[in-house]
């Protein structure tokens, strides 16, 4: 049997997070009640007429910038005709002949190592309303919410130079953290702020022809895209295997079934009958602008992980986890900045404050410790005011409280027993209590020495660094 | 009170400031006007008569209390039926829209508005805007009041037709292949077309984007540039708007009465195939700039013949696209019809007349993949050479000057009349438009049957100044535009 190798592109929707949508002064907010967020503009009332949003352009040339394209200082917004009641002028205003961004590139961390994925372009465009089928006795019924008409987006188109469903996963986790990282889309699958199609076909190994594509839409988590294309890879290697052939059409997946299902073949494919809008003048953009915004664009991902691993000796892994979103990154440099302790700091923002923001769904700048708290935490335990034990019990109550965490030693006396002399003052108090145990010892019997700091320990009541005991109670019974 | 239809509306705004008049007696005047004369002319498709003489009484008593109020204050005006209006219908003449009020008002409506304008109605049209005669209007045609069995002219019929029975002094129309002076010339009145962008857009029902223009037919080039004051303001609701420009109205005042050093440029051929009584006026009127001082030269147009399918291309494309969103999902007419696919196709086959379907199915033909190559690029790129002629005419002259339709106000329903003759009535217009600057219509004697014939003036992009300056001389030295025609009112010619 022939192995087939896949090749698939990946097409998607960003919504930009400007306030207003991008052709009116609507407010772009999503989860607003249902035609909340509307206007005779957005609804393609008689006589209305579309005004460019500033700030969505300004964010589409970050996106563009992010992701290494050449942007266009010149391009146009289309329309695109087609009749859909969640459309309200029938047309769509996109970019289909001159867009904003050409090229560009992204890497994915694969297990076999890093993958570069190349963009065929980026263009702006504004989104549809949306259409919710009435359930129960108004089961008859469609209604349309235009709130989400004329939001501004990006489409992101990539090469056909994606591999696997895997790799698919990872490209769209990558744009999605470059993304959140230059505040452009807080890209969520779920709501839809993100959206993405695919485009597969396969093809025998070592065959530089493409074969029939077969597009895939209705995907709405990173974890569907990937289990569609899984799918939609074993179908059309099934067909092949058996001598069939692809036919070119849209699918679209079912998720309950777990399979793609056929929605309309190329024969019906629309014809959009696309050409320049009247209503507005082509974008020009000017050197300085594109300089300007370049300045806003942040480090990006890939170049502060590998700063991390050299900077900070972290592993892989861990600056993997720290870079993945701007905030984790920004709140580990700002502790840093504090107390220089990068391995320990990371470990307590991985593993206790990162449980918190998750278990709690918060942001990581609004858990409860600041990054200041972190920094003091680490230093109490690293200068033995405190143990790691109770290290736990004080983040536990700062994120609690809100409290620093100095001041949560303090008020509990957590902090530790490091006097030497008034612990040598302990030892000698409870050497003397228990003579027999102190000459066993001495005469080899070593274990006794938790008997001896067990008792210390509990002397202090509980103060006493148990480091310092061990140490001065070698010393007193040698 | 009837020397009110000699008056200018910088006139009638000084005995209104004088408290002379009234804006009460006024507004009643024209309404008592329509009430007589309108019922054979049909110009209106809208008439608010209650509201008006409400507005004006508001007028008066600020006026009374010693308010300071715009110049124009109390000054009636009307609107063509594709400008939205939140407090009247706005149809575009089409059983489409019959009945729909706009949740806002256009810009122009509501710059006339707060300028102190008083609305008297919406004009009469062809459906949305797509015709030279206003016979595709839904509702009504409006006739000639010079002849009451002749067509006003289109798309701005109504417009045209009340302008010259002076059933307003000034109607705001729109211009898209010359659907302001093509009337104004049928009709006996003056037509400007402002150069694209110069009055927003915002609010007027859109035919072909690219090519519509909002401007004013009124009595006088004296009163279009009053208008205009108003209009010429910029409007961030519209991305192709232009700066403001205010001062139209003082510029002419400095007009002078000669016209000395103008170069008009004539059109090579335009005076051929011309109706004769037509081309005699036309050519009179060209010796009358000469007396006045101006120079006429010619000026060629290559391109010309090419003007009418490029237009057509541009604008049926442009209108296909514009007219689709009206498919009885969101307002005006839906069919009856549970499924949706067949509720659009039902809603639009209902809703628009056969001269908008013929346009939207060319349209939607040119754009199709294949197509879009071979028409509407193609076009758009004869559209650029056209406007490098303008830019070599204005070269060589400062202003164009032309007949503005072959022949005159020809019956309603001449069947001697072919649908590519009536386009071709087109043909003195349609380049203006695809260059984008302003031209305007006067009148300038009386042709074939003793109907008007206008005489059209074209200047360059944002140069209303110098066109509205050679239009006004020439009309300052005639007396066509004080012609009123004799109306009838109960079959009595008044």
């Amino acid at each position: 049997m022939n192995s087939y190798e896949a090749v698939i592109g990946l097409e998607v929707h960003v919504q930009l997070n400007t306030a207003a949508k991008i052709f009116c002064s609507c407010s772009a907010e999503f989860g607003a009640e249902a035609n909340s967020h509307v206007c005779p503009v957005c609804m393609g009332f008689p006589g209305t007429l579309p005004v460019l949003n500033g700030a969505a352009v300004d964010k589409a040339v970050q996106v563009g910038l992010a992701l290494g394209c050449e942007i266009q200082k010149f391009s146009i917004f289309d329309r695109k005709s087609y009749f859909y009641p969640d459309l309200p002028k029938a047309y769509q205003i996109t970019q289909m002949f001159y867009p904003i961004c050409l090229g560009g590139s992204l890497n994915i961390d694969t297990k076999s190592g890093s993958r570069r994925i190349n963009l065929t372009r980026i263009h702006m465009e504004e989104d549809a309303g949306k259409l919710i089928h009435g359930e129960g006795e108004s089961a008859a019924y469609s209604y349309v919410d235009f709130n989400r008409a004329s939001v501004p987006l990006v489409e992101i188109v990539s090469e056909p130079d994606i591999r696997s469903a895997e790799e698919a996963r990872l490209y769209l986790q990558k744009l999605r953290t470059i993304l959140r990282y230059i505040n452009v889309s807080d890209c969520n699958m779920e709501e839809g702020s993100l959206r993405c199609d695919a485009n597969i076909s396969i093809r025998p190994v070592g065959e530089a022809e493409l074969g029939t594509k077969v597009e895939i839409k209705n995907m709405n988590s990173f974890r569907n895209v990937q289990h569609a294309i899984e799918y939609e890879i074993a179908r059309q290697t099934e067909i092949l295997s058996e001598g069939g052939h692809i036919r070119q059409q849209t699918r679209l997946w079912d998720n309950d079934r777990g399979i793609t299902l056929a929605m309309r073949s190329k024969e019906n494919a629309h014809d959009y009958r696309y050409f320049p809008d009247p209503d507005l003048f082509p974008l020009k953009l000017t050197d300085e602008k594109i300089e300007r915004l370049k300045k806003t664009i942040p480090e990006l991902p890939d170049s502060r992980k590998a700063r991390f691993m050299q900077e900070y000796s972290l592993s892989a892994q861990d600056a993997d986890l720290l870079v993945s979103e701007k905030d984790y990154a920004d709140f580990y440099e700002d502790a840093l900045k504090i107390y220089s302790s990068p391995k320990n700091i990371a470990n307590w923002i991985m593993s206790e404050l990162l449980r918190v923001v998750n278990q709690k769904g918060l942001s990581i700048f609004n858990a409860g410790v600041a990054p200041a708290d972190i920094a003091q935490l680490v230093k109490l335990i690293e200068s033995g005011a405190i143990s790691g034990k109770q290290g736990k019990e004080v983040f536990a109550e700062a994120v609690e409280t809100g409290k620093t965490p100095e001041a949560i030693v303090s008020e509990k006396g957590l902090s530790q027993l490091s006097d030497k002399g008034e612990l040598y003052g302990i030892v000698q108090k409870v050497v003397k209590a228990n003579p027999s145990e102190a000459e066993r010892f001495k005469s080899g019997e070593e274990k006794l020495l938790g008997f001896f700091v067990g008792l210390v320990i509990k002397e202090s009541r509980g103060k006493a660094n148990p480091k310092l005991v061990n140490e001065i109670l070698k010393e007193t019974l040698k | 009170m009837d020397n009110i239809l000699g008056l200018t509306l910088a006139e009638l705004s000084a005995l209104l400031e004088r408290k002379e008049l009234s804006s009460r007696e006024l507004i009643a005047f024209y309404i008592d006007r329509i009430e007589r004369f309108d019922g054979k002319l049909l110009a209106y498709l809208y008439k608010d008569a209650e509201s008006a003489l409400k507005r004006a009484e508001q007028i008066d008593d600020r006026r009374a209390k010693g308010e300071k109020l715009p110049r124009s204050a109390g000054l009636p005006c009307a609107l063509k039926d594709l400008i939205v209006t939140s407090d009247m219908p706005t149809t575009c003449a089409s059983k489409m829209l019959e009945g729909f009020i706009s949740p806002f008002d256009a810009t122009a409506a509501k710059n006339m508005r707060e300028a102190g304008y008083i609305s008297l109605g919406k004009l009469n049209m062809d459906q949305y805007a797509m015709g030279s005669s206003g016979e595709s209007s839904y509702f009504q045609k409006t006739v000639n009041p010079w002849d009451y069995s002749r067509v006003p002219g289109g798309s701005s019929s109504g417009s045209a037709s009340a302008v010259a029975a002076r059933l307003t002094p000034v109607a705001i129309s729109s211009d898209t292949g010359g659907s302001i002076r093509q009337p104004a010339g049928f009709c006996g009145v003056t037509g400007l077309k402002p150069t694209y962008g110069r009055v927003s857009r915002f609010g007027v029902v859109s035919y072909a984007s690219s090519l519509d223009q909002l401007g004013p037919i009124t009595n006088s080039v004296e009163d279009a540039a009053f208008v205009m004051d108003v209009l010429g303001l910029n409007d961030p609701m519209d991305s192709t708007s232009a700066p403001s420009k205010t001062d139209f109205y003082a510029n002419l005042q400095r007009a002078g009465d000669s016209l000395k050093g103008v170069r008009l440029g004539l059109p090579e051929g335009h005076l051929s195939d011309l109706a004769p009584g037509l081309k005699a006026a036309v050519e009179n009127a060209l010796k009358d700039c000469e007396k006045l001082g101006a120079e006429i030269v010619n000026v060629d147009f290559p391109l010309a013949a090419k003007g009418l399918p490029v237009y057509q291309m541009i604008a049926n494309a442009e209108a296909a696209s514009n007219l689709a969103k009206y498919d009885g999902v969101k307002y005006g007419h839906r069919a009856n019809i549970a499924e949706l696919e067949e509720m659009y196709s039902i809603t639009r086959r209902e809703g628009f007349g056969p001269e908008v379907k013929k346009r939207i199915i060319l349209g939607t033909y040119i754009l199709l993949e294949g197509q879009y190559e071979e028409y509407y690029r193609r076009a758009m790129r004869i559209r650029r050479l056209i406007r490098k002629d303008y830019d070599a005419a204005f070269k060589k002259c400062d202003l164009i000057v032309g007949p503005v339709s072959a022949g005159v106000a020809f019956r309603f329903g001449d069947k001697t009349i072919s649908a590519m003759e009536m386009y071709l009535n087109d043909l003195f217009t349609v380049l203006l438009n695809l260059n984008g600057s302003c031209g305007i219509t006067v009148p300038c004697g009386f042709g074939e049957d003793n109907l008007p014939v206008g005489l059209q003036f074209q200047g360059d992009m944002f140069a209303e100044d110098a066109l509205l300056r050679a239009a006004h001389i020439y009309q300052q030295s005639t007396d066509w535009h004080k012609r009123i025609p004799a109306l009838l009112e109960n079959g009595v010619e008044r």
